[in-house]
């Protein structure tokens, strides 16, 4: 049945911002991990990207997340002579978590995760209509 | 007897099951708003004009002269405005041509035109109980 199709690919939408909003929990929660000893990296933010795929039972294409990768950019670099992570000068690597972009990235999720509670409800409240067709 | 024979209820059907198709494909936009190189799906409008057959032509009303409306152009042509095609070309810089302001227009549209093949339906299932005189009128 149709509308019980386009439900299956609402949640599957509602399935992958759910994983992004893991990835990005995960970034702010290690924002300030550094590493425990010189030479060692600190947390690396990791991205999320979406890709299509074909549902062979569904019969349709759905979006999931096509996979989960780190992020290459420099990381920061703090004055902190009395950590166990410091360098010989004194500094250590902060990591390239970036509190703005994560929140941005959270807000986007909401609103698509949002968009796709709307279709689901639209879908359902169309076949609870056709349900009521039969009780006129 | 088969429903589906009366023009009108095989006209509803046909609606509700392109609306059911439009949902889904709306479905379909929605979930992927955040995909790169995403191109939106439109669905096809159908065309219900050949049931029409020769009623299409609405009546109007005499004028004596061409500054009288005839009630078929609407005041100063607001309905023969042709419909312009909103918000296209809005492509984001992941190529993401999703726009969800427009997807939710639709799915708001698709529903209230579901509501209104149900109850237009129901009122004829109801004519057709009225005439064979076990209520329902």
């Amino acid at each position: 049945m149709d509308l019980y199709k386009s439900m299956m690919i609402s949640a599957a939408g509602m399935r992958a911002q759910s994983v992004r909003m893991r990835v990005i929990s995960e970034n702010l929660a290690n924002a300030n991990s550094t590493a425990e000893q010189p030479g060692e990296e600190p947390y690396r933010r990791k991205t999320v990207s979406f890709g299509q795929h074909m549902d062979r039972e569904l019969g349709a294409e759905v979006v999931e997340v096509s996979n989960i990768r780190h992020d290459m950019s420099d990381f920061g670099r703090e004055y902190k002579p009395g950590h166990p992570a410091a360098d010989a000068d004194g500094y250590i690597q902060t990591p390239n978590v970036n509190g703005l972009v994560e929140l941005m990235d959270m807000r986007q999720a909401q609103r698509t995760y949002q968009a796709n509670m709307t279709s689901v409800e639209s879908a359902k409240s169309m076949m609870m209509r056709t349900i009521d067709l039969l009780r006129s | 007897m088969d429903l589906t024979g009366l023009p009108i209820f095989e006209l509803l059907h046909k609606k509700m099951t392109w609306l059911t198709k439009r949902q889904q494909v709306v479905s379909e936009n929605l979930a992927n708003a955040d995909t790169p190189g995403y191109q939106t799906k439109i669905i096809k409008e159908p065309d219900f004009s050949h049931y029409l057959g020769g009623v299409r032509e609405t009546l109007g009303v005499a004028t004596t002269s061409e500054k009288h409306f005839d009630g078929r152009s609407g005041i100063m042509g607001t309905t023969t405005a042709s419909p312009t095609q909103s918000g296209g070309g809005q492509v984001s810089p992941d190529g993401n041509s999703v726009n969800l302001t427009e997807e939710a227009m639709k799915i708001a549209d698709t529903q209230m035109q579901y509501n209104m093949a149900t109850n237009l339906y129901k009122k004829h299932v109801q004519m057709l109980r009225m005439a064979l005189g076990r209520g329902g009128g």
